[in-house]
């Protein structure tokens, strides 16, 4: 069935979009992740302008996140002392985003920014998930523990000056770091389509040492808010926000993540990081082909941006 | 005909009363209507046809035509300034460099009676726009001069893209004629067009050169909701963006609580 997309301008398929969100959102349940690394790109894969998908993918984030949230709320996993700090920068990364993204739509580079920053992210991210993880299944197939990771060691990081208290964390730390890594997820977040749950929650873990149990809930809080500001932005400034679209996808998203869960909670950790990271790693490639290739379209025409009354 | 003087005076008569609504340069009379003034993208919009039919009236001082009469039939979408980019490779990647602006119209559709080339000479066709290949595309070049005569290389994949997405056809032999003087034909308008005001244009040639023309206007517009939502978007960002908010943290709380699992 045919809906037309009132902002977007362009006809979809209703249970194609649908479809759509409901298979990312089964991968995002499954892992554990938002699936805007995927969705975004679908979403321009099948016709959709990349600076309407880019915006309202950030919608759909908000909407994925808001539940997850709410369940770590729940369970009190969620340091919310670490949360503000993040989210703050995140607020500040996202307003810096929503203009970078009008300025290189505007010069017709956005296309090949984007297209970068997944390479670098997503090719870094999940060739890093798939070597650590099938490091582990071998291990643990042969039956060795290996060497205990200690994970509160500290690094160059934690000398850094301004150094606040995290109770919830057990964490005294900078504020510095805590800050720009809020800001660097809204930053990228915003440009990117994407949650950028995959990018926070390893750097929270690695970098700033926050305990395993809060992790999660705090990055998702800080996601539900940054993801806010960036729909609020990009709808005021950039019109690019397609709430019908947005609602497509979320229902899906919402139903598809129901069952992703559920075979999620069957597999070994080390075998979702493995698949995770497979999966990240193939988009990541998938954007470095296309760059590489020689294009079958050499010429691209698109609408000049405020030319439309 | 007595060569090329003579046509582009013709040309130039028949732009002038182009501008001056539609009035018809020689002593035919054209009478034609459009199927719909109006149409109207609603969500469950997937494109629509528009039937345009006319007649070629003349009057008893003119004189007899013994070729009969070519009739083009246009459907000319709202002018948008179009960039069209070309991507070189710059260290192994693909990159958009070089550009052009074009100052064209955003949807073309031509019927005619007869294969274009054969209703009038270039120069004719030129003047009068029949013909994708026969639009005037005002280029803009980095740096922001105008020019009318821009790279060949350029304005070719411009068509060439916009044919491909089907904005821009042309229908050769598809105005039928009723008749000796009654033509009727039907233009495709896809989904995928542009919203604005539409020219339902026809000009009716003789022996190469155009006796008379006519200009009617359609109004492509959303309704309803599609026109509210587009509407609160484009004008009331603010108000827009924090319903959307609203709508992804509602939409988010909901399917948590219904699908509580903890």
């Amino acid at each position: 069935m045919l809906l037309y997309l009132p902002v977007a301008e362009w006809p979809v398929n209703m249970f194609v979009i649908f479809g759509l969100g409901a298979a990312v959102g089964f991968i995002s349940g499954m892992f554990g992740v938002g699936g805007g690394f995927l969705l975004t790109p679908l979403l321009v894969f099948s016709g959709i302008s990349p600076a309407v998908a880019v915006a309202t993918v950030s919608a759909q984030v908000v909407a994925s996140s808001t539940s997850g949230a709410i369940s770590y709320w729940r369970r009190k996993a969620i340091d919310w002392k670490l949360a503000g700090y993040l989210l703050v920068g995140g607020m500040v990364g996202s307003w810096v985003g929503v203009r970078v993204f009008a300025l290189l739509r505007t010069m017709g580079q956005l296309d090949l920014v984007v297209g970068l920053c997944y390479v670098v992210f997503l090719g870094f991210i999940g060739g890093f998930m798939v070597v650590e993880s099938v490091g582990a299944l071998f291990a643990a197939r042969s039956g060795e523990t290996g060497p205990p990771k200690k994970l509160r060691e500290h690094n160059w990081i934690h000398g850094l000056p301004l150094r606040v208290r995290f109770p919830r964390s057990r964490l005294v730390i900078s504020a510095i770091p805590v800050v720009l890594l809020g800001t660097g997820i809204g930053f990228l977040g915003t440009l990117l389509g994407i949650g950028g749950g995959f990018l926070i929650v390893p750097a929270m873990i690695y970098l700033l040492k926050v305990p395993a149990a809060v992790v999660v809930g705090t990055s998702l809080v800080q996601m539900v808010v940054t993801m806010s500001f960036t729909t609020f932005l990009q709808a005021a400034q950039n019109h690019t926000v397609d709430i019908v679209l947005g609602l497509l996808l979320m229902v899906g998203g919402v139903i598809g993540a129901q069952f992703g869960v559920q075979i999620g909670q069957r597999l070994r950790g080390e075998q979702l990081r493995a698949l995770l990271g497979l999966l990240i790693l193939s988009v990541g490639l998938r954007f470095a082909y296309d760059l590489v290739v020689t294009p079958m379209a050499r010429y691209t025409v698109t609408v000049q941006v405020g030319s439309a009354p | 005909m007595t060569g090329h003087p003579r046509s582009i005076l013709l040309a130039f008569t028949a732009l002038l009363g182009l501008l001056a609504a539609a009035v018809p340069v020689a002593a035919e009379q054209l009478i034609a209507e459009v199927s719909t003034r109006r149409v109207a993208i609603a969500s469950n919009f997937s494109g629509t046809d528009i039937t345009i039919y006319g007649t070629v009236r003349r009057d008893a001082a003119s004189v007899s035509r013994a070729g009969g009469y070519d009739i083009a039939v246009m459907l000319i979408g709202p002018r948008r300034t179009m960039v069209t980019r070309r991507k070189d490779r710059v260290l192994g990647v693909w990159v958009n460099r070089d550009w052009r602006t074009y100052d064209a119209p955003s949807f073309y559709a031509l019927a005619t009676t007869r294969p274009i080339a054969d209703l009038a000479p270039e120069a004719q066709l030129d003047a009068l726009q029949v013909g994708i290949d026969h639009l005037i595309l005002p280029e803009g070049i980095p740096g922001g001069v105008e020019i009318l005569a821009g790279a060949a290389e350029f304005r070719d994949a411009f068509f060439e893209h916009q044919r491909h997405a089907g904005l821009y056809s042309e229908y050769p032999g598809a105005v039928r004629v009723l008749g000796s003087e009654l033509f009727t034909t039907t233009l495709p308008i896809p989904a995928e067009v542009p919203v604005g005001r539409y020219a339902a244009r026809i000009v009716v040639f003789s022996d190469g050169s155009p006796v008379a023309e006519h200009v009617s206007d359609i109004e492509v517009t959303k309704i309803g909701f599609e026109q509210q939502t587009a509407d609160l978007a484009a004008h009331q960002g603010v108000i827009y963006g924090l319903a959307s908010v609203l709508v992804a943290l509602m939409t988010g709380w909901l399917g948590g609580v219904l699908f509580r699992r903890d």
